[in-house]
């Protein structure tokens, strides 16, 4: 018994003095890594990204802070509302994915849809919902009472130009995939302007109607309509989001359009 | 020679006390029992975020995490400091999924590695104060002090012995804690991942995450290496624990304070984290393994070199006053 005991103790120093040797090493290596940097290049190489086609039914959301869903007091935002929706028709491999930036204009999403990994989930989503615009028409109009309505249409402009480019680079990237764009609505259609502001809204959503047509994968949801005549019964306190009953209504919109789509397929197969 | 035999043999006597003592055996016990909560929780965090994002697909997991974080930036209510944070946290998580590598590829070695990187702060030094509080203080409580120092050997052998046997015994704490959670968390997350890529070598300045310098190692290596910034963060806390119990004759008080000081400063940390002096202060230096991950710290001024020479500089102080007082101390009151 204390002969047990006399080893097990010898058997202890002897381990933690090997333990202790190499967790000197390891930090010696740790030192040293972090403090002697190489002054050559990074030597990780990017991987090319290859789509990966096995997520069948993805959703997938981008854009600004609509799709993000603020405003919502539930949190849920019409594309949790669509999520919810969707994952009660019980799809095989459903999964959704909210990729959507508050703030977004439409320069920053041609931005965010060049990284690899965003093409990579666009490459295997089967339908994209997007909200984009309403920062830069926002930005255009400034704080300024007056709407200077040159600066507007050069916006309007170089919006749209900056849509097209999203739209191409989404249909290179998946050519299978349904996108649907809300058009905008006019959060100000109660004020003294409205009259001014109306056709500002109606021009910008004209011009995305244009450019949307040329897409026929690319389906344009209107939403002026929803909130022309009671405004304040559907935006939220901030007068500019939605509120969970507004998301309700752009959500049901949606809805009717997308589910054709799942319908389709499902004949189909 | 003899003199190295005679070492020895303090050594192995003050190791005989510990074992004697059941503390290995508490610690044991301690991390058989927390080790499969963390271990649950870890996965419950995983399982919560893939049903959260709808996919188990760690791309648009991270992706979305991603973007989690620039919505968060979007918000007027963030200061300042924290978005630039929240900005070089992105640009990390950017770079490893640009790279296609994924920072938390589910697997024990994975465990491991995280593990260590949270428990460096509170738990792991928790550990080690279990073990370093009363190796001297209980030779006051029992009585033996007197036995010990009316031998025949000089007294600073006497302590050094007890803070070698503390060194030899605070890496045999890390290489349990490193086996135990392998085994723990293996049944969960499977055994295997140990040369799986791990990108270290991102730099901070100002407000910019640099990557010109990052490299890849394999996973075993970077767990060789945090874990030994882990063992010298705890042997600084094993010294500070160390020389109080020279100082206080009363296990109780011993650890009371040690966890006083190391709960205050990781809340300094939290509270007041842009409190330029909580630096010079030992236990907000801790977190060792941050620069190696290249996670940004919230204290400007704050970097490798530095918290080594603060952790240094506080052990020596403490090893000191440790020597020179027990070399003083008159046993026969």
């Amino acid at each position: 018994m204390k002969r047990n005991k006399h080893h097990f103790n010898v058997w202890i120093l002897i381990l933690s003095t090997a333990t202790c040797i190499i967790l000197i090493i390891g930090w010696a290596l740790a030192l040293s890594d972090i403090l002697h940097t190489p002054t050559r290049q990074s030597i990780i190489h990017s991987p090319t990204v290859q789509p990966n086609k096995t997520q069948k039914n993805l959703l997938l959301g981008l854009g600004d802070s609509l799709t993000r869903g603020e405003g919502d007091e539930k949190g849920q935002g019409y594309f949790g509302i669509v999520k919810k929706n969707l994952e009660k028709e019980k799809m095989p491999s459903f999964s959704a994915s909210n990729m959507a930036i508050s703030g977004q204009k439409s320069s920053e999403l041609i931005g965010q849809i060049q990284r690899k990994n965003i093409q990579k989930i666009i490459s295997e989503a089967r339908w994209i919902t997007l909200t984009i615009g309403g920062n830069d028409l926002k930005e255009s109009i400034g704080t300024n009472d007056k709407i200077d309505v040159k600066q507007a249409d050069q916006a309007r402009k170089q919006y749209i130009t900056n849509l097209k480019l999203v739209l191409n680079t989404i249909k290179k990237l998946n050519p299978d995939v349904k996108l649907f764009i809300f058009s905008l609505y006019n959060p100000y259609g109660d004020l003294n302007d409205q009259i001014q502001s109306n056709e500002l809204i109606h021009q910008w959503n004209e011009a995305i109607r244009q450019t949307t047509v040329s897409f026929p994968f690319v389906v344009m949801v209107p939403t002026f309509d929803l909130f022309q005549l009671a405004p304040k019964k559907y935006l939220y306190t901030d007068h500019f989001h939605p509120n969970h009953a507004g998301y309700q209504r752009m959500a049901t919109r949606l809805m009717q359009v997308l589910s054709d789509t799942t319908l389709h397929k499902e004949l189909s197969a | 020679m003899i003199q190295l035999s005679q070492m020895m043999n303090l050594i192995y006597n003050e190791t005989l006390k510990m074992v004697r003592k059941r503390r290995l055996l508490v610690i044991g016990l301690l991390l058989l029992v927390l080790l499969p909560i963390f271990t649950y929780s870890q996965y419950k965090a995983i399982q919560d975020s893939v049903k959260q994002v709808g996919s188990s697909d760690w791309r648009i997991v991270l992706q979305q995490q991603i973007v989690d974080q620039q919505n968060r930036l979007s918000s007027s209510r963030i200061p300042p400091e924290w978005k630039g944070l929240i900005k070089m946290n992105i640009a990390q998580q950017q770079y490893y999924l640009d790279h296609n590598i994924n920072p938390n590829a589910p697997g024990a070695p994975t465990f491991i590695r995280n593990f260590v990187e949270q428990t460096i702060t509170l738990f792991l030094p928790l550990l080690i104060v279990i073990l370093a509080a009363d190796m001297v203080s209980s030779e006051h409580t029992g009585g033996t002090i007197k036995l010990l120092l009316t031998r025949p050997v000089q007294r600073w052998k006497i302590l050094l012995s007890k803070y070698i046997t503390l060194i030899l015994m605070i890496s045999f704490v890390l290489l349990t804690t490193a086996i135990l959670s392998y085994l723990i968390s293996g049944i969960i997350f499977g055994y295997r991942g140990w040369d799986l890529p791990v990108i270290t070598g991102f730099q901070i300045k100002g407000n910019q995450l640099i990557t010109s310098a990052t490299h890849l190692i394999p996973q075993w290596q970077y767990i060789v290496m945090a874990y030994g910034l882990a063992w010298f963060a705890c042997l600084t806390v094993g010294t500070i624990s160390f020389t109080i119990s020279v100082l206080v004759r009363n296990t109780a008080t011993s650890m009371g304070i040690m966890l006083a000081a190391l709960i205050t400063g990781m809340l300094l940390e939290q509270v007041s984290p842009y409190w330029n002096a909580i630096k010079y202060f030992v236990f907000s230096n801790l977190r060792l393994t941050d620069y190696l991950s290249g996670k940004p710290m919230m204290t400007p001024g704050m970097s490798l070199t530095f918290s080594l020479s603060v952790l240094t500089i506080w052990s020596l102080i403490a090893i000191l006053i440790a020597f020179i007082t027990f070399q003083r101390r008159d046993v026969l009151e």
